[in-house]
């Protein structure tokens, strides 16, 4: 089989899955919400500090929530015991990365598209027309970047008994310039920061989720396969 | 397996380094002059600029020691699928956990006497400035690869876990290190541009007296924590061999 079709067909399953449980999308957006909530009180925001405090809320929140879901990534495969054999599968380990990065990225968008309207009607900011695309590339690079990054602990993280313990202390700071970018990002397209300051940013985020595109590729395979 | 015969050290070792670092320190406060000359002298450019030459030293040290990890790390990774080189992997892991080891002990030297010299210098104990923040960055990270190697489990897969992650560090490493030219920031270009005020020969005596006894130190502690994995795990061998032993009757 194409590396194509067990790419789709994992996907295919996840997706499936997902459809059935709602376990993963049902508790990552619970708990993005119940952040915000929190957030909001913690920095008491009003509309003098909304502004200021909106970016930093809310990548705080994308990182908290994905994590969430990047902790089962492959939790359903290691329980049933399958993870080995479908490592094994001819097209190759990659195609296993890509499916589940493709799986997370799907629901993380699914979550996002329902709670990042919800954050900014509780945080009480408008984004201004000419930011929107901007704020879209940011989370569509951040989220990107990170859930490549999460999936590769996740998986190396898999076979080890702390591993839901473990998974926040390696991966954030890994993803960390991810974070600082998107924050950043963020801040421009809601109005604030130097004209000009995006470039930096874009090209740092495009680098970062570059090079976690080819790491990957050659790692995941090492350190999942015996 | 064939056991690894745990060497003695080379305990002469420790007496040239400590005269090393003795012969720095004199360099550093009776010889070296402040790089400031003529008129009224700013106080951070007295003796608080001292602390410049252990700080560079150290700094270089961390970030190498972090570096060669993710390699050696690679080249465990590598080894460990190939015929016959089971050993010579598991040797390059007790490296790696060595280095790592004495890598997190020298940043935190970094990140103590880094703020001891901003705070006259720049004003402030800590700022968000690229080195700083890609520094701290790389210190967490070994520190996560420390504990994963601890509670992660001991075995070939808590081996191969933490050796992925020691490769992740690899480019965070890099970016330590170009973070100055790349985004800029207060800190000066020393090593590739001769910045940071090493104006007279005395001062460049100083730093060079202090990063090569400073580098031997790194050398003699990553050997002293390699012999001790070395001998760890002769002695697990051991425990595994006499139980062996117990079962049979």
């Amino acid at each position: 089989m194409s590396a194509m079709g067990t790419i789709a067909l994992i996907l295919k399953k996840d997706v499936l899955v997902e459809l059935r449980t709602r376990e993963v999308v049902v508790t990552m957006g619970l708990f993005a919400l119940l952040l915000v909530i929190v957030f909001a009180f913690a920095f008491h925001v009003d509309m003098d500090s909304a502004r200021r405090v909106t970016p930093g809320i809310l990548w705080v929140v994308l990182l908290f929530s994905a994590t969430v879901g990047l902790s089962r990534v492959f939790e359903r495969e290691r329980q049933g015991g399958c993870l080995e054999v479908l490592l094994r599968a001819p097209a190759g380990p990659q195609t296993v990365f890509v499916a589940k990065v493709l799986g997370v990225l799907l629901f993380t968008t699914v979550v996002l598209v329902v709670t990042v309207p919800l954050m900014l009607v509780f945080l009480r900011v408008s984004i201004p027309t000419e930011g929107i695309g901007l704020f879209i590339t940011a989370l569509a690079l951040g989220m990107y970047g990170f859930t490549s990054v999460g999936t590769l602990v996740a998986g190396m993280l898999s076979s080890s008994r702390l591993r839901d313990v473990l998974l926040p202390v390696v991966v954030y700071p890994l993803v960390v310039p991810v974070v600082i970018g998107g924050v950043e990002l963020t801040h421009v397209a809601l109005g604030g920061g130097l004209p000009g300051e995006e470039v930096m940013w874009l090209k740092l985020m495009i680098g970062f989720d570059m090079l976690f595109t080819v790491i990957p590729v050659w790692l995941f395979p090492r350190v999942m396969v015996d | 397996m064939s056991r690894e015969s745990p060497r003695v050290g080379f305990p002469w070792m420790a007496a040239v380094i400590g005269l090393g670092i003795l012969a720095s320190l004199y360099q550093i406060f009776w010889v070296a002059p402040s790089p400031w000359s003529g008129g009224a002298r700013p106080d951070y450019l007295g003796i608080d600029y001292k602390i410049f030459y252990f700080h560079v030293s150290t700094a270089a040290g961390a970030l190498i020691l972090f570096f060669v990890c993710s390699l050696v790390s690679i080249g465990y990774l590598v080894l460990r699928r190939m015929r016959g080189m089971g050993a010579l992997a598991l040797r390059a892991d007790r490296l790696c956990v060595a280095m790592a080891e004495v890598g997190v002990v020298f940043g935190l030297c970094v990140l103590i006497s880094g703020p001891l010299w901003a705070k006259p210098a720049w004003g402030t104990y800590w700022t968000w400035e690229p080195r700083l923040t890609m520094a701290l960055l790389c210190e967490f990270l070994f520190i996560g690869y420390l504990v994963l190697r601890s509670y992660g489990g001991s075995d070939e897969m808590g081996r191969v876990i933490s050796a992925g992650v020691a490769v992740l560090g690899a480019p965070a490493t890099y970016l330590t290190h170009v973070a100055v030219r790349l985004w800029g920031g207060n800190h000066p270009t020393v090593v590739t541009e001769g910045g940071g005020g090493l104006a007279s020969p005395e001062m460049q005596v100083a730093f060079a007296l202090s990063l090569t006894a400073i580098g031997l130190l790194v050398i003699y502690l990553v050997h002293g924590r390699y012999r001790f994995h070395t001998l760890a795990a002769a002695i697990d061998d051991l425990y595994l061999d006499l139980d062996d032993l117990e079962e049979t009757p």
